[in-house]
């Protein structure tokens, strides 16, 4: 198992802005990092990089402390799956997923026999001599990952490996792509722009934004500790209420409420609305609201609040069952102490 | 019945492709041919005789000739190859004044480059050599050959590259594994062009060889200007035989070739 280190890495376009200037970033052995961010954010120059196929203006790259840098792509033991499978259509499966072991020099038998073992491990056993154009989206991205495991390589770099996929077959490839992971005890770097896929793929995740890291840790703590607004609304949160803390409470125009963090620059509270609770009388961190929209999303209802004392604050909450409230009705909102996220 | 006129069209075409080389055909074998017999009279191997002895120098016209096309289509691929690839693949700045160069050849008369050039080559020795001739054939064959590479190449996915390079292809064998056999269609289509385009230059071999190099159209001209219509006929289908071979290997190879690459995308 490798562990990947950038150092001050740093690559930069002279013709486009995108840049990625003084990278740190240690990526743990034998587990799933993503790279998530917008694009433009300088994730897949970092994989790239990471494969070689770019070279980096200043700084360094490790593989278990041994400096790639200089290494060149097909040396390196980073495969890159890229995002459009790039299954070569000239040729056939099995010949497609034993192309790195040819290009290796491994003898005939052993690469077909190797391409038809990983080709059982994807699901796709007996497709070895189809054509690429007689194959599902979901199948190529199979032949695409068999043909870079199958090269057994030290660092696996998969380049938005859901994105193409409709739902149920973004789980069954997820649920693949863990379990490969970690049969193979492979270290990966997954690039995604969406913050789902991220979720529900990495043990942790490098949030960037600008050619910059912004975030770095395991997937809840994105939810529950984002570091700025902008990355609670990049994982979708919506609930955004401003003020500054004075003392222990934080003073907004809809009153003070009480915070467990005490970050003294802070301009912001946030909530998730599954955290946002009705109350039946007005104690601590309520909020006077009307109900000015009431949806049901298939599995649970949303509603959006707002604020009597502030018309321009808007509230949505979610809650598995239906509240009974009618739109324009008032209500009582408690946003719980330990929920409150400040930033 | 659908099928016979089926048959009879595809008959049709082949005949009316054919029907200009039947009188040619004739020719080569009459001795006797005046108005107003549809046929000639008197029948004679004389011109393929003459064709095949020493005394036409038709062994030295064709060597030279399949030499100089052969070398010209390879050195026209090698030097179109990166600049197809440059103009298919990349925007850059002044990349429509630089196509616009490419083709002027096409435009210029060929005459008026070649009385320019030879002045130089003249000078730099390269006159009257085979090695002049083969550069002076370039000159017509690498706008086509250029063009129908950048072509190919506006259709090729460079991280199809990539992708090889990370699986651990070598540069060299990226070029020979994934490169190739994407626009493989396209260098032989290219290929062609270039033998042939330099396989029929008369002007440009006459003035730059300086009559020492001798290809095949220099040949047949001589015996066409002396009006030996049998020698001529004989020569004449000698000339066009590697087009129609061309023909024939380009329409087997690349038409299932195209099918499956259409398929494939």
């Amino acid at each position: 198992m490798t562990i990947v280190k950038l150092t001050n890495l740093t690559k930069t376009y002279p013709d486009s802005g995108f840049s990625v200037e003084n990278f740190n970033l240690e990526i743990p052995a034998g587990e799933i990092t993503a790279l998530l961010g917008p694009s433009g954010s300088g994730k897949s120059t970092l994989l790239k990089l990471i494969a070689g196929l770019l070279s980096p203006n200043s700084g360094d790259l490790t593989f278990d402390d041994v400096s790639v840098v200089s290494t060149p792509a097909e040396q390196r033991g980073a495969v890159m799956a890229f995002q459009n499978n790039l299954v070569f259509p000239w040729l056939s499966v099995g010949e497609n997923v034993a192309f790195g072991l040819k290009m290796r020099g491994v003898a005939k038998a052993t690469r077909q026999q190797q391409a038809r073992d990983i080709l059982t491990l994807v699901q796709l056993d007996g497709f070895e001599n189809r054509k690429p154009s007689e194959l599902s989206g979901g199948q190529q991205q199979r032949v695409s990952l068999a043909r870079a495991l199958v090269t057994q390589p030290k660092v696996l770099l998969l380049d938005e490996p859901l994105s193409n996929l409709d739902a149920h077959l973004r789980e069954e490839m997820r649920a693949l792509i863990k379990s490969l992971q970690e049969q193979f005890e492979i270290t990966t770097v997954v690039v995604t722009h969406d913050q789902e896929e991220a979720v529900i793929l990495a043990d942790q995740i490098a949030l960037l934004f600008d050619g910059k890291l912004h975030q770095y840790g395991q997937p809840s703590d994105f939810y529950q500790r984002p570091v700025s607004r902008r990355v609670a609304e990049f994982f979708g949160g919506v609930n955004f209420i401003e003020g500054q803390l004075q003392d222990t409470e934080f003073e907004t125009q809809v009153g003070q409420f009480s915070v467990s963090n005490l970050k003294q620059a802070a301009t912001f509270i946030s909530i998730r609305p599954e955290h946002i609770k009705l109350a039946i009388e007005t104690t601590e961190n309520t909020l006077e609201v009307r109900l000015l929209e009431r949806t049901f999303m298939g599995t649970y209802y949303r509603y959006r609040w707002q604020a009597e004392q502030a018309p321009t604050l808007i509230l949505t909450s979610t809650n598995t069952q239906d509240l009974s409230i009618r739109v324009s009705e008032k209500a009582l909102l408690h946003l719980p102490k330990e929920q409150l996220i400040v930033l | 019945m659908k099928r016979l006129t089926k048959y009879a069209g595809v008959a049709l075409i082949v005949l009316g492709v054919l029907a200009p080389f039947i009188p040619i055909l004739i020719w080569s074998f009459a001795r006797r041919w005046y108005f107003p017999a549809v046929l000639p009279t008197e029948w004679s191997i004389r011109g393929w005789a003459y064709a095949f002895s020493s005394a036409s120098r038709l062994p030295q016209a064709l060597w030279q000739s399949l030499l100089i096309s052969g070398v010209t289509s390879l050195l026209s691929i090698l030097i179109g190859l990166p600049a197809g690839r440059a103009l298919g693949l990349h925007k850059f700045r002044g990349k429509t004044l630089v196509e616009f160069l490419m083709l002027a050849p096409t435009i210029v008369p060929a005459f008026a480059v070649a009385m320019g050039i030879h002045v130089v080559f003249i000078r730099l020795g390269l006159a009257d050599t085979m090695i002049g001739v083969i550069l002076v054939h370039l000159v017509p064959t690498l706008p086509y050959v250029t063009l129908v590479l950048a072509g190919m190449f506006a259709n090729y996915d460079v991280n199809y590259e990539a992708q090889a390079r990370s699986l651990g292809a070598t540069p060299l064998q990226t070029i020979w594994y994934v490169l190739l056999p994407s626009i493989y269609p396209g260098l032989i289509v290219a290929g062609m062009f270039a033998f042939i385009i330099s396989w029929s230059q008369y002007i440009l071999t006459l003035l730059i060889g300086g009559g020492r190099v001798l290809t095949l159209p220099l040949l047949l001209f001589s015996f066409a200007s002396s009006g030996d219509n049998n020698v001529t006929a004989a020569l004449s289908i000698i000339f066009i035989a590697p087009a129609i071979v061309l023909l024939i290997i380009s329409a087997r190879y690349l038409t299932g070739r195209n099918v499956s690459l259409a398929r494939g995308n």
